[in-house]
């Protein structure tokens, strides 16, 4: 093979890659949706399913209810969380493969998952060993809260280039939840406000769900003629 | 005709190794690699997302049914894909699943890819 088949080739291999990878972001899009109203409902559950546990009398009973229904919901939601966080990185992976080779990094990829899972079973010892109370607890909330935001406005940015208006919403409102909740917990010594500061984050989530669903199909606009690569 | 051929090693990045590549993707997708990118865009979208509906297809595609279908037929003749009926609430279903062939496939085309975007 001489020079200019050799160039030929990777023109067309790169613009079959390129035109796959815009394609996907209407997938992408749509798994984010489904993302989003996944935790919207986890963070629902999370917050208020103290209500009805806390009419639980027996002490240990209660505990156990909390520590099941938490360890539950975050087993979920991490599980399809995982689901929309691999198609986003395999993606990714190609979106590097058509630029940047010497960029590919699993090996990365896999430390922050595995950092991830660390940070997440950490979060829910210390909400059940009711450290979130003190100002320690609630300093290791806001940041592992805070870490989980940035890594998903990361994700979005990658998987989707530039991220839609939802998806900014999202991010941002979480972070106003995050922060906001934890400054009243400190002013205030108490967790009174706390559930209402997550409320706005919870339908904005749910909107955010509705909105990237609908238009999801918005990406396909400017959708490439498959036989261009020929 | 099923083919089980493991991607090639990246170290081997020669002129040779290329077209050894180019030869078993070329067998993979059962037509020249320079003539199938309707076949490589459905088995890089499978590789990405592991499962997609018939319906999800033909909307990232724009192919027509019948032209989706008869691609579809030879990925899965080559063993690259599985196509499985299911059944929901709404009707049947199709849906389409990339086999450890297919994935081998798109590894191909990966490292296909990559030794040509190092040689530029």
């Amino acid at each position: 093979m001489n020079q200019d088949e050799l160039l030929a080739l990777s023109d067309h291999l790169k613009c079959v890659g390129t035109k796959a990878v815009n394609l996907d972001r209407y997938l992408q899009r749509r798994a984010w949706g489904i993302y989003y109203s996944i935790w919207a409902f986890s963070i629902f559950l999370f917050i208020f399913l103290s209500y009805p546990i806390g009419y639980i009398n027996q002490g240990y009973i209660q505990l156990l209810a909390y520590i099941t229904s938490y360890v539950l919901i975050v087993f979920f939601a991490s599980y399809f969380s995982g689901m929309v966080f691999s198609k986003a990185k395999r993606l990714v992976n190609l979106q590097r493969s058509l630029s940047y080779p010497q960029q590919m990094d699993p090996e990365k990829n896999s430390f922050i998952g595995i950092l991830l899972i660390v940070l997440l079973v950490a979060a829910i010892s210390l909400i059940s060993s009711g450290l979130l109370k003190t100002s320690l607890g609630i300093l290791l909330e806001v940041s592992f809260l805070g870490f989980v935001d940035f890594y998903v406005y990361r994700m979005l940015k990658k998987s989707l280039g530039k991220i839609p208006y939802e998806g900014l919403m999202a991010v941002s409102f979480f972070m106003f939840s995050n922060i906001g909740s934890a400054i009243t917990v400190i002013i205030y010594r108490s967790s009174e406000y706390f559930e209402y500061l997550w409320i706005p984050t919870v339908i904005v989530w749910f909107l955010a769900s509705i909105y990237s669903l609908y238009h999801a199909r918005d990406e396909l606009v400017n959708q490439p003629d498959m036989q261009e690569c020929n | 005709m099923i083919l089980t051929v493991k991607p090639v090693d990246s170290a081997g990045s020669n002129s040779q190794s290329l077209n050894d590549l180019l030869e078993i993707l070329g067998k993979q997708l059962n037509e020249p690699v320079m003539k199938s990118t309707a076949r490589l865009i459905i088995i890089i979208s499978l590789a990405i997302n592991r499962k997609l509906s018939f319906t999800d297809l033909l909307t990232i595609t724009s192919l027509g049914k019948g032209s989706l279908s008869n691609h579809l037929d030879k990925l899965q003749k080559n063993g690259l894909i599985k196509i499985k009926t299911v059944f929901k609430q709404n009707g049947p279903r199709v849906s389409i699943e990339i086999t450890e062939n297919g994935l081998d496939a798109y590894r191909n085309y990966s490292s296909l890819l990559r030794e040509l975007t190092g040689l530029k």
